[in-house]
């Protein structure tokens, strides 16, 4: 049975859907195509917009969105090194940016547009980084690093407490493509799923499309399988 | 502007838009011609006064979207509708062109006129004295609006058919191009000018009634708001696409050829504008989202007339590629350079590239205005005014439920 063929709607970004999002909020970014990816680059602004005082913080930056948006996700980059390059800032080394965890804002956004995209996750990045210049504090939250950070994501979406066990059994059961109610209930009662969280699954299954759980699954198996590599790295550096 | 008021992008772009609008003398003007040329055309000793000629604008005059010209020395264009009451059995297109052509070329002669009214393809320019300041061109046509109608229903456009303020204005019209120039024929090239200011008017009307009741405040001439005309008010939505249209005039100065024409400027806009209540709320609705109203109907851009969906405003693009290709860059173009003012300057701060397009004159003139009555030091941002910004913005992303947070996998 081949039945587990992934159909996934061709759609390929274009250049004017960058446009649309970012050359009027955002006029210092230069727009450009480059075979696969659309590059914006240049004078990020945060700003309330047009009220008589201008612009709160400038950045510069540079923006790579994959054509196949919003499969693969965009890598935003700070690149003039205004933002130290530590991972308390959720800056990596080469200036990537740690924006969100993409299956994560999928998962829980109606939009997934390239504008959603930048008035969301890209907007409250600079914008949280200003805050957390001015009070130490990121005004909405941030996630521990690596499989931790994906364990409290799931919880947060699905309403469950940060435990990697419930986590895992939670997701897996909204990523499915079908549920019975036979199955073991995953709040790990024992008790079948008629009997008990019944409703409450399927309404989180109204909520999460089963294919975008699918990929927040993947990415916390990732995730998880990078974690075990990383130890030996590190403890070559003691 | 009062002197205690600091200068906002709001004001400065109104301030703008009044150095660019069409004067109201100018206005005045033009109404007092074309209806001198229509009382001629219904005097005892005209050849088509038993067609009771009807003459009304169309086009930017119309719209209320009309700019004084670039060049000191250029004219305003004006557009004119000349109807008959005539039906298309009684004459050929030939025929309406030549008996409004013979009135026209009459009136110039017994008004002293210094050009005589040229024949163009569709029209008869009428050009005035070189102080005039415009030329009209008048459009010979006669009513068409139940075979419009008709052929509405058959293309499945029933509700609009329904509208009776759109349809009933459409017409026929001349064409020296149209093979059936010369026949007494019943297919006749159409248009809608008039329906579709009427659609234009519809995207607008409440705006237009919040202007009126605000003119009604400050003026004693009117006994109630229905008595005002049109053209005494204008709303965010005309005064955007002045500035549009202004932008695109400076772009395309040297190469004309290729330059987005008005009405898919005005449609675009017109079908992005949400009723904002500020100039700069109208502009950023529609550079953000204009170009999502144009269809793409089995791969062919189609910007729809909104009185007429079969007929596309952008027809062009598909033989000349080259024009779809402009529009974007136009497009981008005044995205970049009205986005760099709003939001990233400074009000009294317009960057050169929004200026140039404006007319470096004219908004150096505006600028230098502010900086007269301002009063207040120049503009700083204090880090705390910055950090209380900042904050009223996260508040607004949690009200809107759209929070993020950052979280790095360890790996790069
Ligand atoms: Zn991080
Ligand atoms: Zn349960």
């Amino acid at each position: 049975m081949v039945r587990k063929k992934r159909l996934t709607k061709v759609n390929t970004l274009t250049i004017a859907e960058v446009e649309r999002a970012l050359s009027f909020t955002q006029p210092g970014l230069a727009i450009t195509e480059a075979r696969d990816v659309i590059l914006a680059e240049g004078v990020y602004i945060v700003t309330d917009g047009p009220n008589g005082i201008g612009p709160i913080a400038r950045y510069e930056i540079g923006i790579i969105f994959p054509k196949i948006y919003p499969s693969e996700e965009p890598s935003v980059y700070e690149t003039a090194g205004t933002v130290e390059r530590v991972a308390d800032r959720h800056m990596y080394p080469s200036g990537r940016c740690c924006t969100c965890i993409w299956e994560e804002w999928l998962a829980k956004s109606i939009d997934t547009s390239v504008e959603a995209f930048c008035d969301g996750p890209l907007h409250n990045f600079f914008l949280s980084q200003f805050m957390f210049d001015k009070t130490r504090k990121w005004p909405f939250g941030d996630r521990s690093h690596g499989v931790d950070g994906v364990i409290e994501a799931i919880g947060d979406l699905l309403g469950v407490g940060p435990d990697e066990d419930a986590a895992r059994r939670y997701i897996e059961i909204v990523a499915a493509r079908e549920i019975k109610g036979h199955w073991a209930c995953p709040c790990g009662s024992g008790k079948r799923l008629r009997n008990c969280h019944n409703d409450y699954v399927r309404e989180l299954r109204g909520r999460v499309k089963h294919e975008r759980a699918q990929k927040l699954l993947e990415r916390l198996i990732e995730t998880k399988l990078q974690e075990r590599a990383t130890p030996m790295e590190s403890s070559q550096q003691p | 502007m009062t002197a205690n008021d600091a200068p906002t992008h709001e004001s400065v772009l109104q301030a703008l838009h009044a150095g660019i609008d069409m004067p109201e003398e100018i206005f005045e003007e033009i109404v007092a011609k074309y209806e001198s040329l229509s009382a001629w055309l219904d005097r005892d000793a005209s050849n088509i006064k038993r067609y009771q000629p009807f003459i009304a604008p169309q086009g930017s005059v119309l719209l209320g979207t009309a700019n004084q010209p670039i060049k000191a020395n250029e004219e305003y264009d004006v557009d004119l509708v000349c109807r008959l009451n005539a039906a298309k059995n009684e004459l050929t297109q030939r025929e309406l062109k030549a008996s409004v052509g013979r009135e026209i070329l009459s009136y110039a002669a017994s008004h002293d006129m210094a050009y005589t009214p040229e024949d163009k393809r569709r029209c008869w320019t009428l050009k005035y004295a070189d102080d005039r300041r415009f030329h009209m061109d008048v459009l010979p046509c006669i009513p068409d609006a139940d075979c419009y109608r008709k052929r509405l229903v058959e293309s499945g456009h029933q509700s609009i058919a329904a509208n009776i303020s759109v349809t009933g204005q459409a017409i026929a019209i001349t064409d020296k191009t149209d093979p059936n120039y010369d026949r007494l024929t019943e297919e006749w090239p159409t248009s809608n000018p008039l329906g579709y200011a009427e659609w234009f008017l519809e995207q607008m009307a409440e705006r237009l009634l919040v202007e009126k009741r605000n003119l009604m405040r400050h003026t004693t001439i009117y006994d109630k708001v229905e008595d005002i005309p049109n053209h005494k008010v204008k709303t965010t939505l005309q005064k955007a696409i002045q500035l549009l249209k202004r932008h695109r005039d400076t772009m395309f100065a040297e190469n004309p050829e290729h330059k987005p024409i008005s009405i898919i400027i005005n449609t675009l806009s017109a079908l992005a504008y949400d009723d904002e209540d500020s100039l700069v709320g109208a502009l950023t609705a529609i550079l953000k989202t204009m170009d999502k109203f144009i269809e793409n109907r089995a791969g062919v851009a189609w910007v729809a007339n909104p009185v007429n969906p079969e007929e596309n405003f952008a027809d062009k693009w598909a033989e000349e590629r080259e024009k779809e290709a402009q529009f974007y860059r136009w497009l981008t173009s005044v995205r970049r350079d009205f986005g760099s003012y709003l939001n990233g300057s400074f009000p009294e701060n317009v960057p050169a590239a929004l200026r140039d397009r404006l007319g470096k004159t004219l908004v150096e003139k505006v600028v230098d205005e502010i900086q007269l009555t301002e009063i207040s030091a120049p503009a700083v941002i204090t880090s705390a005014a910055a950090l209380s910004r900042a904050e009223t913005m996260v508040e607004q992303v949690r009200e809107s439920g759209t929070e993020t947070t950052p979280w790095c996998a360890k790996r790069d």
